[in-house]
């Protein structure tokens, strides 16, 4: 598509599909109120959207074993997310929509506990702790 | 009591540089501060000098989105008094930021993965001289040290700083452009901010996956060249060659130390007044090479043809794929910066059960340096 020396406003939906963990993207001329693309994409990382954060979050803060880790901190945390995804076929959590928990305590984060939630699943788990690097560094 | 601490810290050491700026300036009633244009919208126009007769001039439109970052939405350079604006950037933007841990505990895709945002600008980013070009952007312009020197002869350089910290949860990511009065154009991209929570000690990298729509006097008649540098072993002579980029066609390249690899965009009709072509390099400013397991991390270097709709990244070898040609056309260069991150002691400590500390910035990127732009050296009287 040939284009002029001004640009032209444009807009980028994403839609994602769980099954077969799906990105839809369809590309839109704004000016002239048309589709000029949609494109059907497997396994493109898309943005975690508010919903599904919330129903994470939710998902974690009401199940028993995040809420024994958390203990005292419970009612202090601020939950963030990150979206874990795994490169390689074979992995359990391949293709699946995972949100990794961060909870943060005034303007530090807590190491423990590390939560992902598997939305794709409906799971909740804990993972091990890592060495912190007063046992790795020499 | 802490945030006052904290703001008394600030204004010190706002005062520090200001003297010792101050101190290098030649007279006392000078300011330390080079005379800024304000932006007007989404858009800056900056003269070079700053303050004095008028030799270079770079107006730029910038923009900023949920999931984008800070980008740059049109770059254009006026290189004489009276001179044409010429168009060198449509676009410019890191597509994505890709964070692989080692452990392969985890793999982030830090812009197209999230909703993250702008970070308000805080006074401390404001620092003495800079000013806010909206609540999300910094503008300032800095003093970039010399410019060149020739024995007592000297000149000072100065730059158009555009930048904004994407707050991506525990990290954040300062992205930066820099406008120079020589034509160059220095894109970087630092992380800082908290290790993640839980695996503060694994080392990672992280990958900014630069898309820049390189518009050389327009967009039509761009040619996508590659620079080798080669010493055959044992031999006393050098030689660098130009070529076109993969054989003409929409491919990619590797970054080799020992060849200086570089990628050149020069336009086929626009000419200097000595009848050369107008070109400007991409010239990586590296410390490796990240080779992940995914396909789009196999080369540091990629080209393609403009197509409005091709925006991602992890998508380039399904672009490539194509193998249209790159010479004589309209053309978008991609270039991965890896900032590699071995965490260390002063990145923090636990202090009961949270992470105490922040990493310092790592800065990564490249420059945009124009060749045979200009007729002449433009700053030697």
């Amino acid at each position: 598509m040939a284009r002029s020396e001004v640009g032209r406003r444009g807009a980028l939906v994403t839609h994602y599909r769980y099954r077969g963990d799906l990105a839809i993207i369809t590309h839109i001329d704004l000016a002239e109120s048309r589709i000029l693309q949609v494109e059907t994409i497997p396994h493109l990382s898309v943005p975690l959207a508010e919903e599904e954060f919330k129903r994470a979050r939710q998902m974690a803060l009401t199940d028993p074993a995040v809420r024994g880790a958390l203990g005292r901190n419970l009612d202090k945390v601020v939950v963030q997310a990150l979206v874990l995804r795994s490169a390689a076929a074979q992995d359990p959590i391949y293709g699946h929509r995972v949100v990794r928990l961060l909870f943060k305590v005034g303007r530090d984060y807590l190491s423990q506990p590390v939560v992902l939630v598997d939305l794709t699943a409906g799971k909740v788990s804990l993972q091990p702790a890592k060495p912190q690097p007063r046992e790795e560094h020499r | 009591m802490k945030p006052r601490r904290r703001r008394s810290f600030a204004t010190l050491a706002c005062s520090a540089a200001a003297f010792a700026v101050l101190a290098a300036c030649p007279g006392p009633t000078q300011t330390c501060c080079p005379a800024l244009s304000a932006a007007v919208g989404n858009e800056v126009t900056q003269t070079f000098p700053p303050g004095g007769p008028m030799q270079t001039a770079w107006k730029v439109s910038f923009g900023h989105a949920t999931s984008k970052g800070l980008f740059i939405t049109g770059a254009w350079f006026q290189k004489a008094p009276g001179a044409p604006w010429m168009r060198v950037l449509w676009d410019a933007r890191i597509s994505d930021i890709f964070v692989p841990y080692h452990d392969n505990s985890q793999r982030y895709y830090d812009l197209t993965q999230f909703q993250f945002d702008l970070v308000p600008v805080s006074a401390v980013d404001l620092g003495c001289c800079g000013r806010k070009a909206d609540d999300w952007v910094v503008q300032e312009v800095r003093d970039r040290g010399m410019l060149w020197k020739a024995d007592q002869e000297g000149m000072r350089g100065t730059e158009l700083v555009l930048w904004s910290t994407l707050g991506a949860d525990n990290y954040n990511y300062i992205i930066q452009y820099s406008f120079r009065d020589d034509g160059t154009i220095a894109f970087r991209f630092g992380p800082t901010s908290h290790n993640l929570p839980g695996a503060e000690s694994v080392p990672h990298m992280h990958n900014a996956l630069w898309r820049v729509d390189v518009d050389l006097d327009g967009f039509p008649h761009d040619s996508a060249l590659l620079h080798r540098h080669s010493e055959p072993p044992g031999s006393l002579t050098a030689n660098d060659s130009v070529v076109p980029f993969n054989g003409g066609v929409e491919g990619a390249a590797d970054w080799d130390p020992l060849q200086f690899t570089e990628v050149e965009v020069m336009d086929t009709v626009s000419k200097n007044g000595r009848g050369e072509s107008i070109a400007y390099d991409l010239m990586p400013l590296r410390e490796g090479s990240a080779r992940h397991f995914e396909d789009f991390m196999q080369h540091d270097f990629w080209v393609t043809r403009y197509r409005p709709t091709e925006l991602f990244f992890a998508q380039l070898p399904s672009y490539v794929a194509k193998h249209e040609p790159v010479v004589d056309t309209d053309v978008v260069l991609w270039y991965v910066s890896s900032a590699h991150h071995m965490p260390r002691r002063e990145d923090g400590e636990t202090v009961g059960d949270a992470w105490h500390g922040v990493a310092l910035v790592m800065w990564g990127g490249f420059d945009l340096r124009p060749r045979n732009l200009f007729d002449r050296t433009p700053f030697y009287p």
